[in-house]
């Protein structure tokens, strides 16, 4: 299988997505990142889909379901990249992904991650 | 169908007399319409009845039909006439005049040839003529129509602008009624923006709608869903008085949406999220 690679850079894993995933991958790929969070413990997950034309409802899902299993797992989630015409086709087909960061491209997902990051240390030492 | 005969035999009567009907249907027009003159000139107006007899004669004898093969040429014929009479600004009435006027010019000619027949002759010719004037006039009507839908489209395009005020902050307002069709061209319009500009705020001004009810308010939503989607952060502005106790006595939720009375505190905050700050000098 390993047709998408998992880097880990820094704290955080990378996952440029440059192939059509079909469902079957992208279940795999799903298992993957999340074994990979396991062992790596990781604070932030980046999934970089500006490669992937098309998004359906399956693939949405699946999108939703991993961060938040990853959130489940301590680690913050950000999708990057999405095209408009994703964009478009979710929202016509009412996908509306929530507890999902989205970023414009990886710099600013990372950013949004480094801040994410200092958010939450905030909240745990008011907490 | 009706019976082809008499359409063959009117055919044949009209070549016979086709200078006649030609000199008396031209004095007819000369006579009644002095737009059509001083439009296409009495060459113009000339020229234009000889082929259109011509033709007419050509095509009488496949019956009144107007839709059947015999009648293509014709048919191209008669949009042309109705094209130009567009173009040159003719109202419908003159256009169908020019048509009609046939009929009166040819009853002397009928009356000779076809003596105690004549009433079948003449009603049978006013049909055939009856129908081309209606086929000019949906000629006419199609291609008026066509007009107004390229103009459509037209307003639509510059009806969305997408203003960049800052590095990376957007500005779309909004004015008029929003559709579903013009929401969508929003949408499109400001996604490529931010893919392009690689924006990271969208200020949506909302002060130019007059009227939000439910369905303009999940239309704004939706938008921002997408913009949200893409990466950027969505701010609402414009929200008068008016409009926000609309929305709230209509249940729409806005929550999770930085909303602002004004543009100004709409761009105070787009800069806020940019880290960045206006300085007096």
């Amino acid at each position: 299988m390993a047709e998408v690679s998992i880097l880990m850079m820094g704290e955080n894993i990378i996952v440029p997505i440059q192939v059509e995933l079909h469902d079957r991958a992208a279940m795999a790929l799903q298992e993957d990142i999340l074994l990979k969070i396991e062992e790596t413990g990781a604070s932030g997950l980046i999934i970089d889909v500006s490669a992937v034309s098309i998004v359906d409802s399956f693939l949405g899902r699946l999108l939703g379901d991993t961060a938040r299993m990853a959130r489940l797992m301590g680690t913050e989630t950000v999708l990057v990249g999405m095209k408009k015409e994703v964009v478009i086709t979710l929202i016509e087909l009412g996908m509306i992904i929530k507890d999902l960061h989205t970023a414009l491209n990886l710099e600013e997902g990372l950013k949004l991650l480094e801040s994410l990051k200092i958010e939450r240390v905030r909240e745990e030492n008011g907490a | 169908m009706r019976d082809k005969s008499i359409f063959i035999s009117l055919a044949e009567v009209m070549k016979k007399n086709q200078q006649e009907i030609l000199k008396a249907w031209v004095e007819k027009i000369m006579s009644e319409s002095k737009n059509l003159i001083s439009v296409w000139g009495e060459e113009g107006i000339k020229k234009m009845a000889l082929d259109f007899l011509d033709f007419l004669i050509k095509a009488m004898p496949h019956g009144e039909d107007l839709k059947i093969e015999g009648y293509s040429q014709f048919r191209v014929n008669l949009e042309n006439f109705a094209n130009e009479s567009v173009a040159k600004n003719v109202t419908p009435s003159e256009c169908t005049f020019f048509i009609f006027s046939l009929k009166e010019s040819t009853i002397p000619i009928f009356q000779n040839e076809y003596k105690e027949k004549v009433l079948e002759a003449i009603s049978s010719f006013n049909r055939l003529i009856d129908g081309l004037g209606l086929y000019i006039f949906e000629t006419y009507m199609k291609i008026k129509e066509n007009i107004i839908k390229e103009q459509q489209k037209a307003l639509q395009e510059i009806s969305v602008p997408v203003v960049k005020v800052w590095e990376k902050i957007l500005l779309v307002p909004l004015v008029g009624m929003l559709d579903s069709a013009r929401t969508q061209l929003i949408m499109e319009m400001l996604l490529s923006a931010i893919e392009n500009d690689q924006a990271k705020v969208a200020i949506l001004d909302i002060s130019g709608i007059p009227v939000v009810d439910s369905l303009v308010a999940k239309h704004i939503i939706r938008t921002v869903t997408a913009a949200k989607l893409m990466g950027a952060e969505c701010i609402i502005t414009g929200i008068r008085a008016r409009i926000s106790q609309t929305m709230v006595q209509l249940g729409v939720d806005l929550g999770g949406i930085i909303t602002k009375t004004t543009l100004a505190d709409g761009l105070k905050i787009a800069l806020d999220l940019m880290a960045l700050k206006i300085v007096g000098k």
